[in-house]
């Protein structure tokens, strides 16, 4: 079990936010000796960089935050849950046409026919998907073997990016091409939701 | 568990078969045969960015499944959607097997079915002297294999 990377992109398509983690402990392992060779010459340097490795072996997790955001990876990942959004509608019977008629009420469970992807998967990988009814698209990229993390993905909206994105002042309502969340209490919000569960290692 | 739509895709992405079968509930609606195509080479061109898109640590992750082993190794294997869900199987000469399915499928399940289709079309299609490769099948003997495979499945 495994988590790979998060994804946020927002309805104009742009990946607002991009988190990978690495997991391979070797580099891990090469980072701390490193730290430690760089402070061995101070008795306070060592101590001050031990406490940041603390940190950073319980806290934050390894990997890049927003550096792939504009990248081809990117791009094809939301090419693919484009278009198999897309299938899954269009090959759907449609639930909108008997809502049409008479009442005009929204029912949310009409929108894409009341269908909606949920994950799709290699041998190699497992993607999970979840679009809010404003069209904010958050995709998560597992090992394949994991369960489907949609509620989780919901959760995640719920508590960390409402809180943190949407009622956060500082942050723009609508970001601009370039624009991303560097929001660090969001970045970390995010970071100890995914270390909580079962499938990060 | 029943079984929806089957697809063949050959290896350039053309539509050669695709069938619906009647069953109770069923959430695909009938498509005119130009969406068909669409869907075909649509998944077609999904399948193969998938594969670029692996992580570089997940590469060697397919060795560790437990699964039959297939040529898809690093192409789209299993789509779910809310309503149902759509399996993917490659063979090694590039041809696809794409099954729509109810989600109570599991993919070994698929797999095993998916086997069954394969080898009625290397018996009645590729055996068929009238048979020109890549191009659409229209045969009423693998029609009605493919269906005593599916409703023998379905029941």
């Amino acid at each position: 079990m495994t988590i790979y990377s998060f994804w946020i992109y927002d309805k104009h398509c742009n990946c607002i936010y991009s988190r990978e983690y690495t997991h391979s402990n070797k580099s891990a392992h090469a980072q701390r000796t490193a730290s430690v060779l760089i402070s061995s010459p101070g008795a306070t340097v060592t101590a001050d960089s031990s406490g940041v490795e603390m940190q950073n072996g319980m806290g934050a997790p390894q990997g890049t935050v927003n550096k792939r955001n504009d990248d081809n990876i990117s791009k094809l990942l939301f090419g693919i849950c484009f278009s198999l959004r897309k299938i899954a509608n269009s090959i759907t019977k449609g639930g909108a046409e008997t809502a049409r008629d008479g009442d005009e009420s929204f029912d949310s469970n009409i929108v894409n026919n009341g269908n909606r992807v949920r994950t799709f998967s290699t041998l190699n990988y497992k993607c999970h998907l979840y679009e809010t009814l404003t069209g904010l698209k958050m995709i998560v990229v597992t090992d394949m073997q994991c369960r489907d993390l949609g509620t989780e993905l919901a959760n995640l909206f719920n508590t960390v990016y409402v809180r943190n994105v949407v009622e956060n002042c500082a942050c723009p309502v609508e970001f601009r091409p370039g624009e991303y969340i560097d929001n660090t209490i969001f970045t970390d919000g995010v970071d100890s939701y995914w270390t909580n569960l079962v499938e990060f290692k | 568990m029943p079984i929806y739509s089957f697809y063949l895709i050959s290896k350039s992405g053309s539509l050669l078969y695709q069938k619906d079968f009647h069953s109770q509930n069923s959430p695909i609606s009938k498509q005119n045969s130009n969406d068909y195509l669409v869907i075909a080479s649509t998944l077609h061109g999904v399948h193969a960015i998938a594969s670029k898109l692996t992580p570089e640590e997940a590469m060697g992750n397919y060795e560790k499944s437990r699964l039959p082993t297939n040529s898809n190794r690093f192409g789209l294997q299993c789509i779910t959607t809310a309503k149902f869900k759509i399996f993917i199987h490659q063979t090694t000469t590039g041809l696809k097997l794409i099954l729509f399915t109810s989600n109570d499928v599991s993919l070994i399940q698929a797999t095993q079915l998916q086997g069954q289709l394969y080898k009625s079309y290397a018996d009645y299609v590729l055996k068929n002297p009238f048979y020109r490769l890549d191009m659409p099948i229209r045969f009423r003997l693998f029609d009605d294999k493919v269906l005593t495979v599916v409703t023998g499945y379905n029941a």
